[in-house]
């Protein structure tokens, strides 16, 4: 369903894997795991609309700042039992 | 919003708070029975006269049995009822509109939750199974983003900010030490908040709400008859809820340095209470102050500051216990504790007491009405409760 116009069952597939985004908002989580501690936490806004939430990865965790620009990367997220969870993060726009 | 309102319709009769804090040698039951039993002596209701209960309790138990077999109700309706960290306002705002509905008479809310138990420092949420690609934020670093994003968009400092939010933390923590109930009941150095161990963001250990165990209680009875129970009834004049799309997570308008759920909810309790000028209008509130930058987005999304002003008004003193407009005068969830399915219930309890003037040495002289805000999720996706009551 559509968050504005309430639209049911009319989305189409977009990809964002190679669209440029930005901080909207960030925290670092001391609390979370994650297999790179401190968690970098931020949602990101894509440039033509979107916004998504993920970890940041290849960042120096003390110099977010909201408006950094980034890129998706596809990473490991998690590992158990020898199988490995690998999803999007976001890391410096090149 | 559209919202009728039941304004003046339902009175809280007799209320019951335990004490919040580590329960070590008690159940959730045990608290039960002690919030029930100090609400129905405070109404001087006998427990058979009560007609209908409603609980609340995110994840201490399930079902109208754990109240009806706690407190052995014999074959009474008791609805139980979650709705995140606005769980215990839920069973307030349910139990009111069965009395204003004339279905029953003489109705309890109760609130319950046991925390400590788990062995973990703060909330231990259990998810729907689902494929392992959610970010996962803790809570605090939910709120924690808006500390950035509002200090951005305002051009406040970041040292300066945190500042501010210590502050927010110092005058609940003030508040709380004059409160028996309370689960912390010490003054704390701005300084030692302001420095304490980091744990999300410009968030350090000070900037969280207390996880505790606690229950509270209130007895509600139709307006019109509400002094055959209590001398000093208090009476409902507008309850309100939203439920948000989570808009937040989804489209670049939502700029994470207010809550619309609170703005909405807030207007329509406004709204049902003639309440115009929230800034002059309303006495005291209890705010849900879960993390220091909440409090501080929540004092310009009710409107007690205007947009881009609240952290002045804070640094000015306009929310100390001793100020024009005190908010959290009990200590809030900062000081008193957050045991999620009473809290909602414990900030109507500060109203209770504020109202009737039973306060003690917090007492806040002639208050005329009164707000509880009661919020559940994060930035961008939550529920908020608001209601307005007066003596």
């Amino acid at each position: 369903v559509c968050v504005k116009c309430g639209a049911v069952d009319q989305m189409a597939d977009e990809r964002f894997a190679d669209t440029s985004c930005r901080v909207a908002t960030y925290t670092l989580d001391h609390l979370a795991y994650s297999l790179q501690p401190p968690v970098v936490a931020a949602f990101v806004d894509y440039e033509g609309g979107g916004r998504f939430s993920c970890e940041l990865t290849d960042v120096d965790p003390t110099a977010v700042a909201i408006g950094d620009r980034l890129e998706m990367t596809f990473r490991r997220l998690f590992t158990a039992q020898g199988v490995h969870n690998y999803f999007w993060k976001a890391r410096p726009g090149r | 919003m559209a919202s009728n309102g039941i304004k003046d319709r339902v009175a809280i009769v007799g209320m019951g708070c335990t004490p919040f804090g580590e329960h070590w040698d008690k159940g959730p039951e045990d608290l039960l029975v002690d919030a029930a039993h100090e609400a129905y002596r405070s109404a001087g209701v006998d427990p058979a006269q009560v007609d209908a209960y409603w609980l609340g309790t995110m994840a201490s138990g399930t079902s109208g049995l754990m109240l009806s077999e706690a407190l052995k109700i014999p074959y009474k309706p008791v609805t139980r009822l979650e709705n995140m960290c606005a769980t215990g306002s839920e069973a307030i705002r349910n139990a009111c509109y069965a009395v204003a509905s004339g279905a029953y008479d003489l109705v309890m809310a109760i609130g319950v939750e046991k925390l400590k138990d788990s062995g973990f420092s703060g909330l231990v949420l259990t998810n729907p199974p689902n494929d392992g690609t959610l970010s996962s934020m803790t809570a605090p670093a939910t709120f924690s983003l808006l500390a950035p994003a509002y200090a951005r968009k305002y051009g406040v400092d970041e040292v300066e900010l945190k500042q501010v939010l210590a502050r927010i933390a110092w005058k609940n923590h003030k508040n709380g030490a004059k409160n028996p109930k309370a689960q912390f009941r010490k003054e704390v150095p701005i300084e030692t908040i302001a420095t304490s161990p980091a744990v999300a963001g410009m968030l350090g250990i000070f900037d969280c709400s207390g996880v505790s165990d606690g229950a509270a209680a209130a007895i509600l009875w139709r307006s019109e008859d509400a002094h055959t129970y209590s001398t000093q009834p208090i009476f409902v004049k507008a309850l309100s809820f939203a439920a948000g799309p989570a808009e937040g997570y989804y489209s670049q308008d939502y700029d994470f340095t207010t809550f619309p759920e609170v703005v909405a909810s807030a207007q329509d309790a406004y709204r049902q209470a003639g309440v115009t000028d929230p800034r002059a209008e309303i006495s005291m509130a209890e705010v849900h102050d879960c993390f220091t930058p909440t409090e501080l987005v929540l004092m310009e999304d009710m409107g007690f500051s205007p947009r881009g002003q609240a952290w002045r008004d804070v640094l000015a003193g306009r929310f100390d216990g001793d100020g024009p407009q005190p908010v959290n005068p009990d200590g809030g969830l900062k000081s008193f504790g957050h045991p999620i399915g009473a809290s909602g219930l414990r900030m109507m309890y500060e109203m209770w007491l504020q109202l009737r003037g039973e306060a003690g040495p917090r007492q806040i002289k002639q208050p005329r009405l009164g707000m509880t805000h009661n919020l559940g999720g994060a930035p961008g996706r939550c529920v908020s409760f608001v209601s307005i009551v007066g003596g």
